[in-house]
């Protein structure tokens, strides 16, 4: 017997400095929006299973979207872009979520992303608070150099192969392996684009100095980190969270980089407690 | 386990694999495994096991190497290895596991390479 996903995706245009995007989303829930970037390379199905969470859906409007050049978003479909390298800028970024929200009519949504999505949400909470009722940044960093590297374009590394089993390490290995061997799956769909990602995470985002200016009443900010995650560890990410003032912090036990693809069932616990402070949060600080 | 017998085994647990079976066709370099007091070059042919050298001499070649102390081994051979012991990047993060070598060949075979490392969670490590 046949049965459909409550989740409906759709195409929204929107332009963002000249550029012309056919975005594609997937979305479900009703209430408060909560709008989820994928990671670096990937695409929107890594928030699948939490997009048909009943939990989650009864009270928020989920909204996960495939970043231009990933999945089902093309490049720019007014430009050349063939002739020109992608290289995903934090400016950019960051105005495409605000054209984003905009075109859907999003009032102060909810931001969470993971890994290169954490560290937008950061940029997010930094330079445009007033647009968002908080930020979960998932596995992120400040600053996270180094991943910008011409391997991801050599012929001889064979990118499509490297670049998702780079991320088999930063998964916990109780994590069920079908979840962990999806992720992979995803990521090997987007390693053409992982190279221009790179120079956001690993060039263009640098946070350093600026945490203590974000505005975590107005915004709150809720950094997640998995105990397997070697990119973002919990140390690291829970010194980020006392940089930001009134900033939370969450560790995840047994989860890593991707938790939200790699053991859905135990990361909404954490995310589950993740949104009641948001909820409580927001409310202090709104009032 | 002494270091022939493990490399038996090695060779077995390899070769019987079903991951490295359905992707590995293509699995062919040599590469060393440094565990300190022990080590071996690992010759991949089309995803089979071809020869385990257990007492590599200077002159024997390979493509990439991963090197780190017997304790760093240890702890990534557990059945379930502590965060940070998780595989040769972690490893390299969180511990001293050094990557050397001709990286795009690792990388090509970084699959592979990453289900031999974790078999070793069955077996443990010579060392």
């Amino acid at each position: 017997m046949a049965r459909h996903s409550q989740a409906v995706g759709r195409y929204v245009t929107i332009d963002v400095d000249g550029f012309e995007y056919e975005v594609f989303y997937l979305r479900n829930g009703s209430g408060q929006p909560l709008v989820c970037q994928h990671a670096a390379g990937c695409h929107n199905h890594q928030w699948r299973d939490m997009l048909e969470d009943e939990d989650i859906t009864r009270h928020y409007d989920v909204i996960a979207y495939d970043l231009p050049w990933h999945g089902k978003s093309d490049p720019p479909v007014n430009q050349e872009w063939w002739e020109k390298e992608y290289c995903l800028t934090a400016d950019h970024f960051m105005k495409f979520v605000l054209r984003l929200c905009d075109a859907l009519n999003l009032e102060r949504p909810v931001f969470m992303g993971a890994s290169f999505g954490g560290n937008l949400a950061l940029q997010l909470a930094r330079y445009h608070s007033e647009r968002f009722r908080a930020v979960v940044p998932i596995g992120a960093l400040d600053y996270s150099p180094g991943f910008f590297q011409n391997i991801w374009r050599d012929p001889r590394a064979n990118p499509a192969h490297a670049i998702p089993n780079l991320l088999w390490d930063s998964m916990a290995p109780q994590s069920p392996e079908r979840d962990r061997r999806l992720a992979l799956h995803h990521a090997s769909q987007g390693a053409e684009a992982f190279h221009g990602d790179m120079y956001f995470y690993s060039v263009d985002h640098d946070l350093r100095g600026e945490l203590g200016k974000i505005d975590a009443r107005a915004c709150p900010v809720v950094l997640m980190s998995g105990s397997y995650d070697y990119i973002a560890p919990p140390t690291a990410v829970e010194a980020l969270a006392r940089q930001i003032p009134g900033g939370i912090f969450v560790e995840m036990d047994e989860l890593g980089h991707l938790p939200m693809v790699e053991n859905y069932p135990k990361f909404r616990r954490y995310l589950l407690e993740a949104l009641k402070v948001v909820e409580r949060k927001s409310r202090v600080g709104a009032g | 386990m002494q270091k022939n017998e493990w490399a038996a085994w090695f060779v077995e647990a390899t070769n019987s694999d079903p991951v490295i079976a359905s992707h590995g066709g293509n699995f062919t370099c040599k590469y060393m495994l440094d565990m300190g007091s022990v080590s071996v070059i690992v010759e991949m042919v089309n995803g089979r096991a071809h020869r385990i050298n257990t007492d590599p001499g200077p002159m024997d070649g390979y493509d990439f190497a991963f090197r780190a102390c017997a304790a760093t081994w240890r702890d990534m051979s557990c059945a379930v290895p502590e965060p940070g012991c998780q595989g040769v990047f972690a490893a390299s993060a969180t511990r001293d596991m050094k990557i050397e070598g001709d990286i795009p060949v690792l990388m090509r075979n970084l699959g592979n390479v990453t289900r031999q490392v974790e078999l070793l969670r069955n077996a443990g490590v010579p060392v």
